[in-house]
Order: C-alpha cells, then sequence, then structure tokens
C-alpha cells in the first residue's frame, strides 16, 4: 500500500521485480478524492480533499498539470 | 508505465463497479501470478458497496491446458527420456513459485535421474536424496557439478530461470540455447 505519485513511484521498483518473478502482488495506492458530485459531506475535512481528480487541482504528489493519470502514461518521449 | 509491470490495473471510481473491478484485477493476480494495481480515491473508503461478491472466493484454479499440446508436450518429454541415454534434472525457481514441490520429487523419485537445483530453486527439492547432484549455476559451478550437468545428453529443466550469471559463461548450458525447447503447460494439480 502506497500513496499516488512519489510513494507509488519508489515502489515500482520491487513491482516489477515481483512481475518479472512472477510474484502475486496487488499494489493498493491511495489516491486523492475523485468529483465533487460524490464527495462527501460538507463538513468533513474529505470535501477539502474530494473534487481534486475532476477539478484538476494542483495538489502536492502531482506534476503540476492538474492530470491524476500520468502513471498510466509512457514517459519516455524521445529514445536512442 | 504502470501497466508494462501490472496483469491488470484500476482505479476505484464508482462503488457500483468497485466490487467487480477488485474482483477482476484479484482474480488476474492470482491466475497469472503477477501484480495488479488498484488506485482507491480517498472519498471512496468511506462509501458503502455491495458485498455480495464477498461470498464467492477468487478463482484459483487455472484453466485446463491444452488437450492437444498436452499431449504433445508429454509425448516429446517420454521420448527423450526413453531414448537418452544420460538424463538429468534441474529444478529451479520458477518450480517452487509453480507450487511443484511434490511433483518433483515425485518425478526425480521415480525416474532415478541425477537430479540438480540452481540458486534460485533452492528449497524446492530435497538435497539429502541419494540421487541429488548439487547446485549448478553455470559457470561458477563446483567441477564435478559442472561436468555432470553438462555431459549430459537431456536436461528436463523445471521451472527455468533464464539469469544471466548462467546464460553469459561459456560452456555452460544456456549457451545452447538453440537447443532449448521450452513449454508452458502445468501439472494437473494445479
Amino acid at each position: 500500500m502506497t500513496t499516488f505519485g512519489p510513494g507509488e513511484l519508489s515502489a515500482y521498483c520491487s513491482h516489477a521485480g515481483a512481475y518479472a518473478e512472477y510474484v502475486p502482488v496487488a499494489h493498493v495506492v491511495g489516491y486523492p478524492g475523485r468529483m465533487s458530485s460524490l464527495s462527501q459531506r460538507r463538513d468533513s475535512l474529505l470535501t477539502i480533499l474530494g473534487p481534486a481528480m475532476e477539478n484538476h487541482t494542483l495538489m502536492h504528489h502531482t506534476l503540476g498539470t492538474g492530470e491524476f493519470g500520468f502513471v498510466f502514461r509512457d514517459h519516455i518521449v524521445v529514445e536512442t | 508505465m504502470v501497466k508494462h509491470i501490472s496483469v491488470d490495473t484500476t482505479v476505484l471510481l464508482d462503488p457500483q463497479t468497485a466490487p467487480a473491478e477488485i474482483d477482476r484485477c484479484l482474480t488476474s493476480m492470482m491466475q497469472q501470478s503477477r501484480p495488479v494495481y488498484i488506485g482507491v480515491p480517498v472519498d471512496m473508503s468511506h462509501l458503502e458497496c455491495d458485498a455480495s461478491a464477498l461470498r464467492t472466493a477468487i478463482p484459483r484454479a487455472l484453466s485446463p491446458n491444452d488437450p492437444q499440446l498436452e499431449e504433445e508436450v508429454l509425448g516429446k518429454l517420454r521420448k527423450m527420456m526413453e531414448q537418452s541415454k544420460n538424463p538429468i534434472i534441474i529444478v529451479d525457481g520458477f518450480a517452487a513459485r509453480n507450487k511443484l514441490q511434490d511433483q518433483c520429487r515425485e518425478l526425480s523419485e521415480l525416474t532415478g535421474f541425477p537430479t540438480f537445483n540452481t540458486y534460485m530453486g533452492k528449497g524446492c527439492i530435497d538435497e539429502t536424496m541419494l540421487n541429488f547432484g548439487g547446485l549448478y549455476t553455470g559457470a561458477g559451478t563446483y567441477e564435478g557439478v559442472k561436468k555432470a550437468v553438462e555431459s549430459a545428453d537431456a536436461v528436463f529443466w523445471i521451472g527455468n530461470v533464464q539469469v544471466c550469471t548462467m546464460a553469459r559463461t561459456s560452456g555452460s548450458l544456456l549457451t545452447h540455447a538453440d537447443r532449448f525447447q521450452h513449454w508452458r503447460v502445468h501439472g494437473s494439480g494445479g
């Protein structure tokens, strides 16, 4: 179990090792909140965190682009 | 990038579909014995979802082998066993990963073939068996063991892990990779 962004990136080395050596591992990643329509009660702390993904909030642990799916993209843009 | 090192991925965005998404990932994880990725948004952890799927266990049995392929492989193995003069067995790392300890011992006992292991296969075969020959590690192998392994005319290499220490050494078995035949089938025991 890791955090979103830096936490999961640090775990990818062992995650890839488990892939190479056929070890069943469930990597559970804690994400920021999803979207405003499904966010929690107004009095909750989660209201502050809740709409982050839908609103493309600039958050700690992100690349500062407002995008939350960056770990699913390929990151090598030029290769030789 | 995480998709390249996972057999399935999901980010749970809907409590209606979350149980099925989790089950799909865990099933892939067990059947392919490789990592999966499950993202859980902070507000999802407080929502309720249908728990009825918890009554059904994640399937762990593997799908059956292709019968034609299985028959072909068994025929080839049997022929190799009968025709070779100096056959050996090597028990490697993925034998343990596939829980083949009992089957490896049974094969070794039934055939009586000299049986070796590798450092990744350590613990998978009983090293006190009379036909246990030693540890094979490519060029760094103890001389007598190296000679015994590399003079075999048939090698039954169970759970082969192609590691560089064995592949890049002159005289090691893996330099003759063109003579290898690989099969990915599993025993009926799962």
